[in-house]
């Protein structure tokens, strides 16, 4: 069954499943920032950078992290 | 997986590198929450607790069946657990108790009795073969005080329940008249069998008939019918009593007569009304008249 709210943006390995107040991202590699306000992380050969606000980790697995808040901005550099 | 989770709280500068050891040791974090500056919380399931012993991190509490499960299966409480689980299964497997459901108290110590000899305590569970010869067994031997037998085990007890016999005596039909025994005035008929042929307020004499055993039906043919019953009249009494004049004091004389009076009255009657006819001095002596109205049943049978 198709979800109408979420979509994703695959690139590479790597999976963004992103819905209104949640990101999941896939095939991570490791963490580089967590605040409040921001969260970076490094995947296959990017850097993936989200901004909003209280954004917390629901979910921190060996392969994927499930990440909730207010979401304003996502980077892929 | 959400049988269960350990709750655990950090407190850590560099939640980064924290993050990158939990990723290196395959651990699951759910829920990191920062409590205060440099706090964290989180949750990890039971299952990865050996990765838990490995990072050195405490638990907090736990939740979940699972936390509850392994609780349980830890010693002591290991053989409280299996004392518990034995104990429902063996328990069921021994008759400890009985059960008497019934009435009658004689029958209940004869039954107690009888099963205290033939199954003793901690007997094996019975068998429906065995049920059904206990059933045979009490059926026979309380024939006489038991109608109805119910027999059946439940875990470790044997209830029986049963219903007392119903006194199945013949009852010997009587075709006798009933006549009045004294003169009287009726006030009250219970009659259960017979022909009634008198009334309410009726005026009736020594020998009258009360109750017949003769019927006529409306076919114009007479009919014989057992008769039993009681009717009450109000009968009169007059009783006279007199003692010497310088037995008592003055005071005592009519109290002592009125009561030597009262004690001579029949016993099977109730008291209607008293009454005082005279009470004078003839020829030296302390004469008391009473007068007594007795509600008594005057039907006796005709011999």
């Amino acid at each position: 069954m198709k979800k109408l709210s979420l979509s994703y943006i695959r690139k590479g390995g790597n999976m963004l499943y992103i819905q209104k107040n949640k990101i999941l991202i896939k095939h991570y590699q490791n963490v580089m920032t967590l605040k409040e306000n921001l969260f970076e992380c490094t995947l296959d050969k990017q850097i993936i950078s989200i901004s909003g606000n209280h954004i917390e980790i629901r979910y921190y697995g060996t392969d994927e992290i499930l990440l909730y808040g207010q979401f304003t901005q996502i980077k892929m550099t | 997986m959400k049988l269960g989770y350990d709750y655990i709280v950090i407190e850590t500068n560099q939640l980064v590198s924290f993050l990158k050891e939990v990723k290196t040791n395959h651990l699951s974090i759910i829920n990191l929450k920062q409590i205060d500056q440099d706090i964290y919380s989180f949750y990890t399931p039971i299952y990865q607790r050996y990765i838990i012993k490995k990072l050195n991190l405490k638990i907090t509490k736990s939740i979940g069946i699972l936390h509850y499960l392994l609780l349980v299966l830890r010693l002591p409480h290991i053989f409280f657990t299996i004392a518990f689980v034995a104990s429902l299964i063996i328990y069921p497997c021994f008759i400890y108790n009985y059960k008497i459901a019934g009435t009658n108290t004689k029958v209940n110590k004869e039954l107690k009795i009888y099963l205290e000899k033939n199954i003793p305590y901690l007997h094996t569970s019975l068998t429906y073969e065995e049920l059904n010869q206990l059933y045979d067994h009490i059926k026979d031997k309380f024939s006489k005080e038991i109608d109805y037998l119910n027999i059946y085990q439940n875990g470790g007890i044997i209830h029986i329940e049963y219903t007392n016999a119903v006194n199945n005596k013949k009852q010997t039909l009587d075709y006798n008249d009933y006549v009045a025994k004294k003169d009287g005035i009726i006030c009250k008929v219970d009659v259960k069998k017979g022909n009634v042929v008198v009334r309410l307020n009726q005026y009736v004499k020594k020998g009258d008939l009360l109750i017949s055993h003769l019927i006529e039906g409306t076919d114009q043919k007479t009919k014989i019918i057992p008769t039993s019953g009681e009717i009450y009249a109000y009968t009169y009494y007059r009783y006279k009593l007199s003692i010497d004049k310088n037995n008592l004091s003055k005071e005592d004389n009519f109290e002592y007569l009125l009561f030597q009076i009262r004690s001579k009255l029949p016993k099977n009657v109730k008291i209607d009304k008293e009454k005082v006819i005279s009470y004078d001095i003839i020829d030296k002596k302390l004469v008391l008249e009473m007068q007594y109205v007795f509600i008594e049943n005057i039907a006796v049978k005709e011999k």
